[in-house]
């Protein structure tokens, strides 16, 4: 990663996205390599101090209020900014003296959003931020990201298997599946490196199988994802289409199980 | 940064705290009825207070917060041992105070003297050091919830096991007055009971401190 980098690790459930991240953080033991962020060693545990972290939900004692989390987490992250973390309990419309359990998943997201953007990180790790939230506060941390993104111009790592989210705040993309990366690189890239393929029964005998990434069939006909490099050859009847990263997902997960013959 | 990590492991038994202020009262009430239990009572109370941030820390799951904190495995560790190791300190000085105390109120009265007192302190050590070397190391390996169970249980077996093997051997031709030989020679070397009991506290609890960091280095969260 470079600086200033916006990069998503995608995949579908248990494709090993958060173990990604929880090796970054030595909270997983890795059975062999090495794990170097910002140029040293994740074994130097004072490397956190340069990274802001938030899991799919925050991670606090449930009595605490958000000015215990201020004072807590001022004892160990030296540029932790208090002024910032109430700064930003203001424009999220937190109450700073209402306690963690009777905050709501999203005010919760929005409470650890504040911890992690108020101590000057240079790398912002975040797993699956918006995931399990409804479409409204989904649009509004993201936008909360974007902004101190772009202005602090901050490197982002974070997982999501929500593709909208992508569009929003990524530009590069690893792709994962199944604990192995299938592509890393450019987001638009990715996009234009696979295509969809419809066509009916006839156009599937005359096409090569091993072309198919993945296959479904319906009734009069089939869709398949195949690599743009493939197209040329395809039957008349054969229609193309842009994929989107939900179709890549979908297929590359049929990917092998030839369900189509 | 041991400091910072003791008072983060304060900070989170937040809920707690209030509670602990009732714990000089609860000792003092054991005490009316005998005094010598004070000290004994209030070790294994303010150990058991100790263990609260497992639970804590497993109920909100922090140590998902611990680990993303510039701090290592090794600091969160120590820093609940020494958070431990005030508690029991504590235990020694509120029992120090509440002792005389419960002396006047109750009808069972007991003067230790110096060397009783030291007797005391260092055998409630190695009470202390036992509990915590049975409990500690499985709480940083399997969290409370799992941990408190087996942490209570193993020092019950572990004592029945040695009154059993005891009886065994006391009931030996040629030893039926072992017990009341030790009690004597304990009696008449006091001093020198007490250091033996300072000597393997402090052992116990540095295998249970080596045994938690082991433990704790090789968990995954």
């Amino acid at each position: 990663m470079k600086k200033g980098e916006k990069i998503a690790i995608v995949g579908q459930n248990g494709a090993g996205k958060t173990t990604t991240l929880k090796l970054i953080l030595n909270m997983a033991i890795k059975d062999s390599g090495e794990v170097n962020i910002l140029g040293q060693s994740n074994d130097n545990y004072q490397l956190k101090e340069e990274l802001g972290v938030l899991f799919d939900q925050p991670y606090y004692q449930e009595d605490w209020t958000p000015i215990d989390i201020d004072k807590s987490m001022s004892l160990f992250y030296k540029n932790w900014d208090s002024a910032m973390f109430r700064d930003y309990l203001s424009r999220f419309s937190l109450n700073p003296k209402q306690k963690f359990k009777t905050l709501s998943r999203g005010m919760k997201m929005k409470l650890g959003l504040a911890a992690a953007l108020s101590h000057d990180a240079k790398l912002l790790l975040l797993d699956e931020p918006t995931s399990g939230l409804d479409p409204v506060m989904r649009d509004e941390i993201l936008d909360i990201l974007r902004d101190y993104i772009t202005a602090e111009n901050k490197t982002v790592f974070f997982s999501t298997h929500i593709t909208t989210d992508l569009e929003r705040i990524a530009d590069y993309i690893v792709y994962i599946f199944k604990g192995r990366i299938i592509y890393s690189g450019l987001k638009d890239e990715l996009l234009e490196k696979y295509c969809i393929i419809r066509g009916g029964e006839d156009d599937l005998l005359k096409i090569d199988r091993n072309i198919l990434i993945g296959c479904r069939k319906h009734y009069g006909g089939f869709e398949a994802m195949i690599d743009i490099e493939s197209i040329g050859g395809l039957p008349s009847g054969v229609v193309t289409e842009k994929v989107t990263l939900d179709d890549i997902m979908i297929f590359m997960n049929r990917k092998g199980e030839n369900s189509c013959f | 940064m041991l400091l910072k990590m003791i008072s983060l492991d304060w900070r989170s038994m937040k809920i707690y705290q209030i509670r602990g202020l009732f714990i000089p009262l609860y000792i003092l009430l054991f005490g009316l009825y005998m005094p010598l239990i004070v000290f004994p009572m209030s070790v294994f109370v303010f150990l058991s207070f100790s263990v609260n941030p497992f639970a804590v820390e497993e109920k909100g799951e922090l140590n998902y917060l611990y680990l993303t904190l510039p701090v290592s495995r090794r600091m969160i560790v120590t820093g609940r041992y020494l958070l431990s190791l005030i508690m029991m300190a504590l235990g020694f000085i509120c029992a120090a105070i509440l002792m005389p105390i419960a002396n006047i109120f109750s009808t069972s009265k007991w003067y230790v003297g110096v060397k009783g007192y030291f007797l005391l302190i260092s055998a409630c050590y190695l009470l202390y050091a036992v509990l915590n070397l049975c409990m500690f190391p499985i709480l940083f390996k399997i969290g409370y919830q799992k941990g408190k169970f087996l942490g209570f249980y193993f020092p019950v077996v572990f004592s029945t096991i040695l009154v059993f093997i005891f009886n065994m051997i006391s009931t030996l031709p040629g030893n039926e007055t072992l017990m009341f030989d030790i009690i004597m020679w304990a009696t008449e070397n006091i001093v020198l009971v007490g250091i033996i009991s300072i000597i393997a506290a402090t052992l116990l609890m540095f295998i249970s401190y080596s045994l938690s960091l082991l433990l704790y280095s090789k968990r995954e969260f």
